[in-house]
């Protein structure tokens, strides 16, 4: 299990870097009667001045950073959905103990306007994928879900759950039913209970999205389109045909819609 | 449990991975491996904010030094942490 320390920072960099790199030339000092010294003097201070922004450039390739902060937030959804059980840690994970925290964050912090979800997920936890997506069904700021790679399983009703979302057209959604781990005991029971929580799933996707009922239970118990599943992979386009998302884009779409939704609810604030 | 993935439930789990810490540095939660006693490295960084993805000080591979060892490491080691 992962334990919490608190440690103050202190940041080391690798010993063989960056590599060595040619010295800038001092100016040649000018024929004034004074050799020049002042004006090296100047040059040397300013050398110094610009010495943090420098060595940021040389040793990393990058300037600092502005410290303002942003209106839009982004929340990454990778990996598998990892609900009430622990996956080993060779899993990439989303794990909700993360995500509903920072979720209540967006939600509280004024300064904070919109919310970017990109996704990359394979499933996992219906109850923790469900308790994402209902979390940004009810957030009251503007949400834009972007699937890029794969949405597939649970990551479907995290993405149909923000205001507005966007598929790249090569990623892709898998659509199939649910399924148990464990014991399963064969009484009727067991099959009920399964078939509730595919109803929770369902029911959910189909109140936060274009899709009916029908039609996406006939896209989850479809046979023929997968080796070893029922169910069915939409790609890209087909999502949006099928109504479940909204418009095939990408980064700048998904950004330029937030920041349309963000304006439009800043002035209803106002009026 | 109940999952609604794509990954088969069979899937061999068992690996050498390093385990993984979650630290609170500088009010960021971040996921990191042990190094040494006294430093880490970034592994992940949870956060929403875009701009901390900007620098450099939350890179993954970026090393975190234990400000108490950092002066000398070396004269500490008998002190460490748990």
């Amino acid at each position: 299990m992962s334990r919490r320390y608190r440690f103050s920072l202190r940041q080391e960099q690798p010993d063989d870097f960056p590599p060595a790199s040619p010295v800038d030339p001092l100016p040649s000092p000018v024929p004034d009667g004074n050799h020049g010294l002042p004006r090296r003097a100047k040059w040397i201070k300013q050398q110094s001045d610009k010495e943090g922004t420098v060595k940021a450039v040389k040793e990393l390739g990058v300037t600092g950073v502005p410290e303002v902060p942003p209106r839009l937030h982004c929340l990454t959804i990778i990996g598998q959905i990892e609900g009430h059980l622990v996956l080993p840690s060779q899993n990439k994970t989303t794990k909700y103990e993360h995500v509903l925290p920072q979720l209540v964050a967006v939600e509280q912090n004024p300064e904070v306007e919109g919310l970017l979800v990109v996704l990359n997920t394979v499933g996992g936890d219906v109850e923790a994928g469900l308790a994402i997506a209902e979390l940004l069904a009810s957030l009251s700021k503007p949400t834009v879900s972007l699937v890029l790679g794969g949405g597939h399983s649970i990551g479907v009703p995290i993405a149909v759950a923000c205001s507005r979302s966007f598929i790249a057209s090569s990623a892709t959604m898998t659509i199939h039913p649910i399924r148990l781990t464990g014991l399963v005991i064969g009484v009727p029971q067991t099959y009920e209970y399964l078939d509730k929580m595919q109803d929770r799933v369902v029911r959910f996707v189909v109140a936060n999205s274009g899709i009916t009922e029908t039609r996406y239970r006939e896209l989850m118990f479809r046979t023929g389109e997968l080796a070893r599943d029922i169910g069915t992979v939409l790609v890209g386009d087909d999502a949006v045909r099928e109504g479940l998302i909204n418009a095939v884009g990408g980064l700048a779409d998904a950004a330029r819609v937030l920041n349309e939704l963000t304006v439009a609810r800043g002035r209803k604030d106002c009026d | 449990m109940i999952v609604h993935t794509l990954y088969p439930v069979s899937l061999d789990n068992s690996s050498d991975v390093p385990a993984r810490i979650e630290l609170e540095v500088s009010g960021r939660l971040v996921e990191v491996e042990q190094v040494s006693p006294w430093q880490v490295r970034v592994v992940r960084l949870h956060s929403t904010d875009p701009n901390d993805y900007l620098h450099p000080r939350w890179q993954p591979g970026q090393l975190i030094t234990m400000e108490r060892y950092a002066s000398n490491p070396a004269e500490e080691t008998e002190n460490r942490p748990v």
